[in-house]
């Protein structure tokens, strides 16, 4: 019975919580303490929801947002592992690039949006590259430390044993990397989301990005934040897939993660 | 003579200047003999392990493994470390057979002996368990077992008892003399435990610090097998003491030997 009083409580709190806020939400909008056109009802946000998924729009916006930081994603991270390898592995690459890998990194990455616009337009190319660069810097910062801590007395017995380069980096650095590797990725997924919304508030004529200031515009703020809200599920959704993905592939660590190296500005 | 060295020195380069961590270190091992080298940290035994393995080259002087020069990388000597350095996303059986995999051999060809020195180092049902399902002084015995495999010439171990707890530590000591003598490995055994230097070997050989150098050889004429009790015997106190005088007289520590 204990337990299952522990996984009441487990849910019945956030649940609590959730139901707080919306009723304080709703009594401050039907009270009118703020004006309805700037805070509408939950309930109106609720039925804008319904009613874009229904016709259809939602799913028109938030496909080509989904393709554009999905790509992004896994284009920035797999570059960033890559990279991160070639540092650990080559001195020569080190001392060519660490240093301006690290000064780009101080780069706020959204402010070069404007810039690859102009470059690449507002179509699905733009997003991938702001996306990427975005979701760059923690997997490399942690991929990095990753690579650095491999166990030299594992990699002297390798040697001995006449193991190469290669074999020793694919059998011993790889795996040894997964898990400041995921913890890299976990913070990129929510930092994916960001750049391409950017992109697209900077241009567009489909997207969540596009969406959220196309309604704000016509003061439609129903259809905005039920846009908002939709993007914070699916930041969840995908914090919830890497989360699950690392707990498979790293089965041996059980509930204890990695801490997270270094942090990015966005 | 299974391993000779002869007259090895090896100099590092560093910022500060050239560096020397060992100096006219000479000894040997008969086939089959279990000898402990006994000494303070940073005396220089983990170089000495690098040399033997052939993962680095000493800047002078000779070692010998069963006549051969050594002049690169040995996968015929078997290394056990303080830490079980095993990879915990390979099974128990997978992890005993690395070096294997690394030397790029056929894996099914050594399945087998696998599979038997597992079961010499008392792990016969954990083949395929992973590694964080054992408790570390079981996480040694792999790393035992990983370093049989083959038959080496040779066993280095680099204090591989150091993290364990005490009581394990007993445990392992025995287990280490019941494998010993069940393979009829040479085993160079490096230490800082003067007790437990003296317990499992055949001799002891004292290092020196700065640089590394051998001060002392002792041979422990103690009865083979050994067990626990032996540690109560007369004889076993006097060889402790006698090393542990080495350590804190003043001509010890003019060698560097105290700390």
């Amino acid at each position: 019975m204990a337990w299952l009083a522990e996984r009441v409580r487990q849910v019945a709190y956030p649940a609590a919580g959730v139901a707080v806020l919306l009723l304080a939400w709703h009594v401050a909008a039907v009270a009118s303490w703020v004006p309805s056109y700037l805070l509408p009802e939950p309930l109106k946000v609720a039925a804008s929801i319904w009613r874009t998924t229904l016709d259809g729009t939602l799913w028109m916006h938030l496909k080509p947002t989904l393709q554009a930081t999905v790509v992004g994603y896994v284009a920035g991270s797999l570059v960033a592992i890559l990279l991160a390898a070639l540092v650990a592995e080559f001195k020569w690459v080190e001392r060519a690039l660490l240093l301006h890998l690290l000064a780009l990194q101080s780069i706020p990455k959204v402010s070069v949006a404007p810039l690859v616009f102009l470059w690449l337009g507002f179509d699905i190319g733009g997003k991938v590259l702001l996306v990427g660069l975005i979701c760059f810097f923690p997997v490399f910062a942690n991929a990095l430390a990753g690579f650095r801590a491999a166990d030299p007395n594992l990699i002297d017995l390798m040697r001995a044993a006449g193991a190469g380069r290669a074999h020793i980096w694919w059998h011993v650095k790889l795996p040894g990397a997964f898990s400041p590797i995921f913890a890299g990725l976990e913070v990129s997924v929510a930092f994916a989301l960001i750049g391409c919304v950017v992109m697209e508030f900077i241009g567009a004529t489909r997207g969540m990005g596009f969406m959220i200031q196309d309604a704000s515009n016509t003061f439609d703020l129903a259809l905005s934040l039920s846009a908002v809200i939709i993007l914070g599920l699916v930041g969840l959704f995908g914090n919830a897939l890497v989360r699950i993905a690392r707990a498979r592939m790293l089965f041996w660590e059980g509930d204890r993660g990695a801490g997270v190296v270094g942090s990015s500005h966005v | 003579m299974q391993l000779e060295i002869d007259e090895l020195a090896l100099v590092y380069a560093t910022s500060r200047g050239p560096l020397p961590a060992l100096e006219q270190v000479n000894f040997g091992l008969r086939p089959g003999e279990f000898v402990s080298l006994l000494g303070p940290s940073g005396c220089g035994k983990s170089t000495l392990l690098k040399l033997v393995t052939g993962l680095l080259r000493p800047t002078s002087g000779r070692i010998r493994l069963a006549g051969a020069e050594v002049t690169g990388p040995r996968p015929d000597v078997g290394i056990v470390f303080q830490q079980p350095t095993l990879l915990p996303w390979k099974r128990v059986l997978d992890n005993v057979l690395v070096p294997v995999r690394a030397r790029g051999e056929d894996v099914a060809r050594h399945r087998d002996q696998a599979l038997q020195l597992l079961e010499m180092v008392g792990l016969p049902s954990f083949a395929g368990h992973y590694p964080h399902e054992l408790s570390g002084g079981m996480q040694q015995r792999v790393g035992i077992a990983r370093a049989l495999l083959g038959d080496p010439l040779l066993l280095l171990m680099d204090e591989p008892f150091a993290a364990l707890d005490a009581m394990t530590r007993e445990t392992m000591m025995d287990e280490l003399l019941r494998i010993w003598s069940a393979s009829g490995t040479t085993v160079l055994f490096i230490t800082h435990s003067i007790p437990e230097a003296v317990y499992l070997s055949d001799r002891v050989l004292v290092m020196g610090a700065r640089p590394g150098t051998i001060v002392e050889t002792l041979s422990i004429d103690l009865q083979r097998p050994r067990t626990m009790e032996a540690m109560a015997l007369p004889a076993f106190g006097e060889y402790c003491n006698h090393l542990r005088s080495l350590f804190r007289s003043p001509s010890g520590s003019e060698h560097g030997v105290a700390r």
